[in-house]
């Protein structure tokens, strides 16, 4: 009993590690100063054939940035409906020059202007499981059912968020993370899951990042 | 005691199951998702769109007994899209054989479809392709142009969700893409591209814009 407390122990202690590196690179020297009604908006890339940057760690981004009413950010799926069809996967400007050429389009810089848009930032990457390894198996029969053994899988997150200014129309800064952890499954009759939070750990770094690229807005004076 | 033991185990079995049979393929999906109006400079002409009774009941099936519907979403697809790109737009019953009230017709037909699981491709993801052919006449039923095109939509294979929510999202993705390349191509395809210059007597661009 005691050496399965022991190894217990042992494996909540290494379980479930993540490690998290975060790079920043920026084009601006002082903080982006956001006036009350522009707004961020924050999209996936979809590009990609093997993979797409995940709807809900874009979600988690924009939480990020909103905290403590840091930005106002405009929801990705209502952006790119508004934009209908400028930001679908063939028609999205994935570079900083076709971004300019679309927005001498009046129809799409008025509409733009309309949501109050003012900075895009554009995240790339995935989250994806790299190894795995150990076997489970679990089994049923009239008197009750049960699983036996043992699972380890790594997962790795990396993704690169581009900020660009849709006025000035040009790049301000970069923040690119990747994380990486363990996760493990014991199971002795029932099975106790360690899990590693490997993407929400990139969230937690991306958006703390990318919330230190703006000042809150400031609100108008009341005449 | 005994019977509820009885009744967990009958639970276990019913659900296990189900995750047997559900696991050995086959897919009932009706597509529908969002198609929002596009953004996109008017045409200003009368466009008539219209669509076959094969079209409108376009079902998808294949050999693993996967099976999309699709026609309703696409009705509703080109409509919105051809709605938002001409000044006036008109459903049609068939494409006129002679003077009508409309100046261009849209006649959308599918060619073919392919859908690709993670068992076949070993990706996490399902990938739908649509082969359309866009016919395109004049007011008067004359052809202009036959333009092929394929539409392409990917989803993400995510735990815990369904196989039919992801190829439905995949379906709705490759729908969204015909809607992009109407509006972006559609005053681009060099037949068009001639026609629109000649009736409106001005310089076309993409964009679905003039």
């Amino acid at each position: 009993m005691k050496r399965v407390v022991f190894l217990l122990s042992s494996l909540l202690l290494t379980a479930c590690t993540t490690a998290t590196n975060i790079d920043e690179y920026r084009d601006i020297e002082s903080n982006i100063q956001l006036e009350s009604p522009e707004k961020v908006v924050v999209l996936g890339r979809r590009q990609a054939g093997e993979y797409e940057t995940e709807p809900d760690f874009i979600s988690c981004i924009g939480g990020k940035l909103r905290r403590g009413g840091a930005v106002n950010v405009y929801p990705e799926k209502e952006f790119v409906n508004q934009l209908y069809p400028w930001f679908e996967p063939r028609t999205a400007p994935l570079q900083l020059k076709r971004m300019e050429r679309m927005l001498e389009d009046p129809l799409i810089t008025n509409r733009i202007r309309e949501l109050g848009v003012r900075y895009m930032i554009w995240v790339d990457g995935n989250t994806e499981v790299t190894e795995r390894d150990g076997s489970l198996s679990c089994g049923i029969g009239p008197g009750g059912g049960g699983c036996f053994g043992f699972a380890t899988w790594d997962k790795a997150s990396e993704y690169e968020a581009i900020i660009w200014d849709l006025e000035d129309v040009d790049e301000e800064g970069r923040v690119r993370v990747d994380a990486r952890g363990s996760s493990y499954l014991i199971a002795v009759i029932a099975p106790v899951p360690f899990i590693a939070r490997v993407q929400g750990e990139a969230c937690e770094g991306i958006g703390k990042q990318l919330r230190a690229f703006f000042d809150a807005p400031v609100e108008e004076e009341k005449s | 005691m005994k019977l509820k033991q009885f009744s967990k185990v009958r639970w276990f079995s019913a659900a296990l199951s189900g995750l047997l049979l559900a696991g050995c393929g086959g897919a009932n999906v009706r597509v529908g998702g969002d198609f929002p109006q596009p953004l996109a400079r008017e045409i200003p002409l009368n466009a008539g769109v219209c669509f076959d009774e094969d079209f409108r009941n376009y079902t998808y099936t294949n050999a693993r007994r996967v099976s999309i519907a699709m026609g309703d979403s696409q009705v509703e697809l080109f409509q919105v899209i051809i709605g938002g790109m001409f000044r006036d737009m008109a459903v049609l019953d068939a494409v006129p054989q002679g003077e009508s009230d409309v100046d261009i017709v849209i006649a959308p037909y599918i060619e073919q479809v392919q859908l690709a699981v993670p068992r076949d491709t070993q990706l996490q993801v399902y990938e739908v392709w649509i082969k359309y052919n866009i016919r395109v006449f004049d007011g008067a039923g004359t052809p202009i142009a036959d333009w092929v095109m394929t539409s392409y939509g990917k989803a993400v294979n995510r735990l815990l969700s369904s196989s039919e929510a992801a190829i439905n999202q995949a379906s709705v993705m490759a729908l969204r893409d015909v809607g992009a390349q109407l509006v972006a191509g559609f005053a681009l395809v060099p037949e068009v591209q001639q026609w629109l210059e000649t009736r409106l007597a001005m310089p076309v661009s993409g964009g679905g814009g003039v």
